[in-house]
């Protein structure tokens, strides 16, 4: 018999591990005795832990304690080799070889353990020293302390360490064992094969080398091997240098009138980025996508949200840079970015340029009803627009959350705008006749500069649930429109004879500079475990400068003549100052606990107004007190189960221009005047809405339902003549309020097709006066929708959502003139690889169909089908051919219907249609790659 | 409580002249920690995501998440639970945070287990069997709460390694969620798949108080039934739902 002492760290299982194992076939259970005591006292070692472990595989196969004396009792399965392993704090380990055979009872007797001080004394403890840096079982050479040629690769530094070989095949060796992996700073670069990355990385990037056995991926995390291990070498990059770039550039062309290119690339250096890119496109409005902001732009506005149970959600709100997009575009853009990264720090540059040219042309209907009569209202308007945005960002931030974090932000933009629209439209009666037409032209040339500056401050301080948080943002816009109007209004009787003309041919010079400051303070304090006081208080400041002048065109020739001061027209030329101060705080106090949290408290504040004619020498000032209060409730009974209650009270003031209209003549049709005795309003809103996961039963429910009312809401009163002129005041009004109620049930119907339905339907009071009669607008409008949705990700992924919409409105003075129409609509998107090939075929469908009324005497269906396929080519994979139809069915227009009181219409404007286009994209990289997140 | 005598992680070394003591009953606290980070990034390129949603949701949840659990124990059961749920816990993977009212009790004697587990919406009484384990055990030693222990590894649905760390001078068989087995108490227990560590941190020798749990609204099931369940609900959830299998097993 032969006994091995283990050591303190290292046993000898390694040893016993490596021996052969037998075939044995037994069944009844062998008794394996003993009796274990201390080898120097003789003293009997009570439980002592005796275990019986398979030799061929380590696997325990019993477990005994010594008893009082000292001995064990234990009984082994199967006859066999085993290993006999006798524990016992402060000793070593006492191991044995055991072979058991069938029917045989084994009786050790005695067996002797050592104490670890005894067998310490023994050990002859060795001290090696060297030039090389060990850690644990690192290995690390610093790379300058090794010379090489300038344009040395790793493979030529490797060859010089201590330990080290590489062949010429660039197969290496470390410490006599073959490296099969090789990282650049802890990750695996192109490829597991050592010899690409030693020949492709240069030596003088090199900060040091590692050599150590790599244990898989999560074992290096706990630290913990899971018995894998590969002899590593890890390359340690200089921080500057790790460099990179990628990019792309797409060329698009249906070889008739559409065409795009783009051409964008990302290089970086260390922390640092730089980014540019370059496009144009006329089927587009929208220079970049999501993917493209974040790659190649300053990011956009990308937004995390984590729900209150651990679901994430992330968007992407894009701002359009020039508003309103209608027409056919042709638009170009250019732009740069620089950013850096310190530990604490970091900088974040933008310059953008983009250039917009748009035709649009729309057609409107709409219906006016009054309280005996009707009118209905036909225009077309045609516009062409020429819009350049200059813009820079600048983003920084120094500091964390918890020494205090700082974050400025400074954008400046100036926008140019050149715009001429022409307009036609007349008013017709209820019997077809003609009230009035209408025709002008109107050009305007606009300079808009902007500068916002935006700082913040955020601390989070040691104690919990403390934390200050200050922000201040300064506005400044400064504008300058210069324009012309020519007008030719004609207002007719019954008989159709003309009873009224005007007309107008004016130039327009109008100024306005804004500004503002903004600030707030909120800082939170913990009352007690589960307590909280937040308090918060805002002040702002903000002065308006607006003038406006008018001049009659004596001139003559369109678009060249200048103003005559002369010639100004004082009833339409004004120079108005808006003074407007805010003050507002608040106080809330919040109570958490696991299953609920709730909220109470209320604002205050002053809102002061000022206006000041310049013009005419007058100062008009108001000033209203606010008065928020709000309450919120969140109770989550078990997990992914919720509800929340809502309410919140706000005071509604009048805007100034709701007081005072500025007078402006550019549509006589439409006049607004002033309501001096115009009065605060307010508004209660309550919700309750909830929701339940079941994730097991792939279930999802979720509610909501919401009541809002408005007391002294303010609303309109419209005048309409017999000119068909419409007048418009703001007055106060009774009885407006809204309800609205939304569920959803979503199931998975099989294996991941997910199923869903909903119901969304409100009901909206508004109430208005037309010529002096009260009005009460009722609109119901109820949605139902069905949605399936499958993501495969292998093949298949696709999405189906279809819409029915029922619209009802009825205006008290025309009972008889109910309006009920329906709207449907589906939107889809199929998504098919044949990831061998490498094609990708993409399916996306869009329709609309508007049902006919009595106000709307066509039945309108728009079905957009647009079909993609790509495939990838070459070798690396680096180029990409394009295939996209765009409107298949060529049916694309955009229809906007809008019912909201008394008032009626349906607006269309011209849009692209069918087209195909072709495109060619080619991808680069080194050291990087895009990211993609996009659908 | 009456503190006996109490031994606390790091500095604590047991004196080779002191009195041997083997332990049959006390109290172990057990830090439970995930590297979620590790765990995310395994989950997304196994899955084919995009590393941008991954940096991302890096910016909101911190790079490790650690809660600790309490077991009481005695030579013939142990009591496995949550100390106190942390509601400022950010756990990165849907379904990790623990349950204030999950518990697990090894009765060694007669070899039965009582799981009382909330598994999304579903929660769980289980009486069943003592689960069985094969272990695999190796010559490296660790220090864990001043004990020395030996490491063993064995293996949970078909493939997830676990490495446990048990000392034999605690002379109950149990462990941390359903493992037992060793000669001694498991110390330490390591999931490198789920990012996991659970280490003892520190052992009092206090008495304990092994109350029995009653079902309450808890359908009383079979452990394999919870199984059943998350394959069934997790089908398409690729690794995401693996993952989230292998955790429910524990």
């Amino acid at each position: 018999m032969r006994i091995i002492y283990s050591s303190l760290r290292k046993g000898c299982l390694v040893l016993v591990g490596g021996f052969l194992t037998m075939g044995a076939i037994a069944q009844s259970p062998i008794t394996i005795k003993g009796q274990v005591s201390d080898s120097v006292e003789k003293k009997q070692l009570q439980h002592a832990s005796i275990q019986i472990i398979s030799a061929k595989d380590s696997i325990l196969m019993g477990a005994a304690r010594a008893d009082k004396e000292g001995r064990f009792n234990l009984t082994a399965k199967s006859a066999g080799k085993y290993i006999l392993m006798i524990s016992y704090p402060q000793y070593a380990d006492l191991v044995d070889r055991i072979d058991l055979t069938q029917g045989q009872d084994l009786n050790l007797n005695n067996l002797y353990l050592n104490t670890k001080t005894h067998l310490l004394k023994e050990v002859i403890v060795k001290n090696t020293v060297s030039a090389i840096r060990i850690k644990g079982d690192t290995t690390e050479f610093k790379a300058d302390s090794f010379r090489v040629s300038p344009n040395a690769d790793v493979a030529e530094l490797l060859k010089k360490m201590p330990g080290i070989q590489v062949n010429s095949k660039g197969e290496i060796t470390a410490q006599g064992e073959k490296v099969n992996k090789v990282l650049v700073d802890g990750e695996e670069f192109f490829s597991d094969d050592p010899a690409v990355v030693t020949k492709n990385i240069r030596a003088d990037i090199v900060d040091k080398i590692q050599v150590f056995d790599k244990k898989s991926d999560q074992a290096s995390f706990t630290g913990i091997d899971d018995g894998q291990k590969t002899k590593t070498i890890n390359v340690q990059l200089k921080e500057d240098k790790k460099n990179g770039y990628f990019g792309k550039a797409e060329v698009g062309s249906d070889f008739k009138q559409y065409g795009n290119g783009k051409l964008m690339a990302n290089a970086f250096k260390g922390k640092k980025k730089m980014a540019a890119y370059f496009t144009q496109d006329n089927t587009k409005f929208d220079a970049l996508n999501w993917d493209e902001t974040r790659n190649y732009s300053d990011g956009g506005n990308t937004n995390m949200e984590i729900g209150d149970d651990g679901g994430v959600s992330m968007y992407f709100s894009g701002e359009s840079d020039f508003g309103d997009n209608i027409g056919l575009p042709q638009q170009q853009s250019a732009g740069l970015v620089f950013g850096n990264k310190w530990t604490k720090s970091s900088t974040n540059n933008t310059a953008q340029y983009q250039s917009l040219i748009a035709n649009a042309l729309g057609n409107n209907y709409s219906k006016t009803i009054l309280p005996d009569s009707s009118f209905t209202n036909n225009t077309t308007t045609s516009q062409q627009s020429d819009k350049k945005k200059y813009k820079i960002n600048s983003i920084n931030e120094w500091g964390t959350d918890s020494t205090g974090l700082f974050k400025l932000t400074v954008k400046a933009a100036n926008v140019l705008k050149n715009g001429a629209t022409n307009y036609a439209g007349s008013t017709f009666g209820e019997t077809g006749h003609v009230i009035n037409t209408s025709s002008r032209i109107s050009s305007l040339k606009e300079d808009d500069k902007t500068l916002t500056t935006n700082l913040s401050y955020r601390l989070k301080f040691a104690k919990k649930g403390r934390t200050i948080s200050l922000l201040t943002d300064m506005n400044l816009n400064d504008k300058a429109q210069d324009g012309m109007l020519i007008a030719d209004n004609q207002y007719y009787n019954y008989a159709g004879q003309i009873i009224k003309k005007d007309s107008a041919d004016q130039l327009k010079i109008n100024k306005q500079t804004t500004s503002a400051i903004n600030s707030n303070v909120v800082y939170t304090e913990p009352l007690g475990k589960k307590t909280f006081l937040i308090l918060k208080y805002a002040f702002n400041i903000g002065k308006n400068d607006a003038e406006r002048n008018s001049y009659d065109n004596t001139s003559g020739p369109l678009f060249s003549s200048l103003p005559v001061l002369e010639n100004k027209i004082d009833s339409l030329s004004n120079h108005f100052i808006f003074n407007t101060i805010n003050n507002a705080g608040s106080i809330n106090y919040r109570f958490v606990d696991k299953k609920v949290n709730w909220v109470v408290g209320s604002g205050f504040g002053t809102a002061s107004y000022q206006l000041v004619d310049l013009a005419r020498n007058s100062t008009r000032s108001i000033a209203f007190n606010n008065f928020i209060p709000s309450f919120s409730l969140n109770y989550n009974p078990k997990q992914q189960r919720r509800f929340r209650i809502d309410y919140s009270g706000k005071t509604i003031n009048p805007t100034l221009l709701q007081i005072q209209p500025i007078i402006d003549n550019s549509d006589p049709l439409n006049v607004n005047i002033g309501n001096a005795n115009l009065q605060q309003g307010f508004t209660n809103s309550i919700s309750i809405n909830g929701s339940e996961n079941k994730v097991l039963k792939s279930k999802y429910m979720f509610f909501d339902i919401n009541y809002s009312n408005t007391d002294n809401a303010i609303s309109n009163s419209t005048t309409v003549d017999a000119l068909g002129r419409r007048i418009n005041q703001y007055i106060n009004v009774k009885g407006n309020y809204s309800y609205r109620a939304y569920v959803y049930y979503g199931m998975d119907i099989y294996k991941g097709l997910q199923f869903g339905l909903n119901m969304n339907g409100g009901f909206n009071r508004f109430v208005n006066k037309v010529n002096g009669v009260r009005n009460v607008n009722d609109n119901t409008n109820i949605n139902y929708g069905v949605n399936f949705s499958y993501w495969g990700d292998k093949w298949l992924n696709f999405y189906l959502n279809l819409n029915a919409n029922d619209n009802r409105t009825l205006s008290s003075i025309r009972p008889g003139g109910a309006t009920n129409y329906w709207t449907y609509q589906i939107n889809g998107n199929t998504q098919i690889k044949f990831k061998k090939i490498k094609t990708f075929i993409d399916f996306n469908i869009e329709a609309n169909m508007y049902q006919k009324s009595s106000v709307f005497p066509d039945q309108r269906n728009v079905i957009i089908l647009s079909p993609t396929i790509r495939k990838v080519i070459g070798k690396t994979d680096s180029w990409e051919v394009k295939m996209y139809v765009f409107d298949m069915l060529n049916q694309n227009t955009n229809i906007q219907r809008n019912i909201s009181s008394n008032f009626i219409s349906e607006t269309n404007n011209n849009g692209i249609r069918r087209y195909t286009m072709f495109s060619l994209v080619y991808n680069f990289s080194k050291n990087g790659k895009p990211s993609n997140m996009g659908f | 409580m009456k503190y006996i005598y109490i031994l606390i992680l790091t500095c604590a070394t047991i004196s080779a002249n002191a009195q041997t003591t083997f332990i049959t009953s006390g109290r172990i606290t057990y830090e439970r920690k995930f590297a979620q980070y590790t765990l995310m990034e395994s989950i997304q390129s196994e899955e084919g995501m995009d590393a941008a949603w991954t940096e991302e949701l890096k910016k909101f949840f911190p790079k490790m998440v650690a809660d600790n659990f309490v077991m009481d124990f005695n030579e013939n059961q142990t009591h496995y639970r949550i100390l106190k749920e942390n509601p400022d816990n950010k756990y990165m993977v849907f379904g990790f945070k623990p349950v204030e009212s999950d518990l697990i009790i090894q009765n060694l004697a007669d070899e039965s287990t009582l799981i009382k587990k909330s598994l999304f919406e579903n929660e769980y009484f289980v009486k069943d069997s003592l689960p069985k384990f094969e272990w695999k055990i190796t010559n490296e030693l660790r220090d864990i709460a001043g004990f020395e222990c030996k490491k063993a590894i064995t293996k949970i649905c078909d493939s997830v390694v676990v490495v446990a760390f048990y000392t034999e001078q605690i002379m109950v068989k149990g462990g941390p969620e359903s493992f037992n087995g060793l000669p001694g108490m498991i110390l330490g227990l390591a999931i490198p798949r789920l990012s996991e560590t659970i280490y003892a941190t520190k052992l009092e020798l206090v008495a304990p108080v092994i109350p029995a749990p009653v079902p309450g609204k808890a359908k009383v099931v079979k452990r394999n039934q919870i199984m059943v369940d998350m394959k069934k609900g997790l089908d398409n959830w690729g690794k995401f739902g693996k993952v989230l299998v292998w955790s429910a097993s524990l």
